[in-house]
């Protein structure tokens, strides 16, 4: 099971393609109509509340996650939310959406992986033009 | 002291003024460019306008030389960026964060962040000493909350009116720290007798109080959630 923290664009494409993928997918924002709009198209659970509450977190079944992606557009929240759950839930992957190179650093040592679409979209396009 | 205020709103507002007045050189980073205006119009300290999370705005001020970095904006995430950012890149000793969520107490605390200021468990506490005088009131959390100071008011119903303190017995993981009886203060003895009106002072372990508060007061558990860890 993966629970993911943001119903954005990346957070629904997302969820999307892990459930086609097979995978049982729990999706975490305090956006009703966000959820809403997903659900119509998504079999998973969704779970309306800040993924940064650690008891919203184990509603939302963090605990018996494979992983947790923190992938909201509020990067802060992203970055506190991996931290709860590293600190709770100890046996789940955490990877969050991060865009601060500085801030990456030291979140990586503290055991999170980063995941950066704009940093990695603007080094494609860079690529892309040359 | 150089101390880098993160954060412009009420809170920071006011606290630049009382850190100024004690002689620290304070400069501020606020998201909002109006009322960085303000501050600096008011103040005549140095405010940056921007994310205060960012660590290269941190840098332009002067985050290295920071003795104490207080992060008081209104969300708790960026208060928590805001200090580990100060601690792992810039090496700033004291970190204070104000929070929201008292829950989050615990957390930040284990991420290393020194101080923190609980608003909500402030008012809280404020709020439990005005609804309940003759009951026991939490004053203030000890080792991480492990411990915490309590205060209760014996009524003319508490039980050991009358009797030296070597009478009664104070259960074990509680201590009786001072007593306040009219504008006196009592560090407790054996033989201090207790009286109608005095207010108590004591530690205990988290757990422990209601035994306490049933010796003193002769009431088992408040009817209400008088007690909260702060």
């Amino acid at each position: 099971m993966i629970v993911i923290f943001g119903c954005g664009q990346m957070g629904k494409q997302l969820a999307l393609n892990l459930e086609r993928d097979g995978k049982e997918v729990t999706v975490i924002d305090t956006d009703i109509n966000a959820l809403t709009e997903l659900s119509s198209q998504f079999k998973g659970r969704v779970v309306v509340g800040l993924g940064l509450d650690k008891d919203v977190l184990k509603k939302a079944g963090v605990d018996q996650a494979e992983a947790f992606l923190a992938v909201s557009r509020d990067l802060n929240s992203n970055i506190m939310a991996s931290q709860v759950c590293k600190t709770f839930f100890k046996g789940t992957r955490v990877v969050a959406r991060i865009e601060n190179e500085e801030q990456i650093k030291f979140y990586k040592s503290l055991g999170i992986e980063t995941v950066s679409p704009t940093m990695q979209a603007v080094e494609y396009i860079g690529k892309l033009i040359k | 002291m150089y101390i880098l205020v993160i954060g412009g709103g009420k809170i920071g507002y006011h606290l630049v003024r009382t850190l100024l007045a004690e002689g620290n050189e304070v400069a501020v980073i606020e998201r909002d460019l109006r009322v960085c205006q303000v501050i600096e119009v008011t103040y005549g300290i140095m405010v940056l306008n921007g994310d205060g999370t960012d660590p290269a705005l941190m840098r332009e001020a002067g985050a290295e030389r920071a003795d104490v970095v207080v992060s008081v904006a209104g969300r708790d995430q960026d208060n928590l960026v805001v200090c580990q950012m100060a601690k792992a890149i810039f090496g700033v000793q004291r970190t204070i964060a104000r929070i929201n969520d008292p829950r989050n107490e615990e957390l930040f605390h284990q991420l290393g962040i020194n101080a923190m200021v609980s608003v909500t468990s402030i008012v809280a506490n404020l709020i439990d000493r005005e609804i309940s005088p003759q009951e026991m009131v939490t004053l203030l959390a000890l080792r991480h909350g492990h411990m915490i100071m309590v205060e209760m008011n014996l009524t003319k119903h508490s039980p050991v009116l009358g009797k030296t303190l070597t009478e009664i017995t104070i259960p074990p993981e509680s201590i009786l720290v001072s007593i306040l009886r009219d504008e006196e203060t009592i560090i407790p003895s054996g033989s201090t007798v207790l009286r109608d009106g005095d207010e108590i002072v004591a530690i205990t372990k988290v757990g422990h109080q209601d035994e306490l508060r049933k010796v003193l007061l002769g009431t088992a558990t408040g009817n209400h959630p008088s007690i909260r860890i702060a």
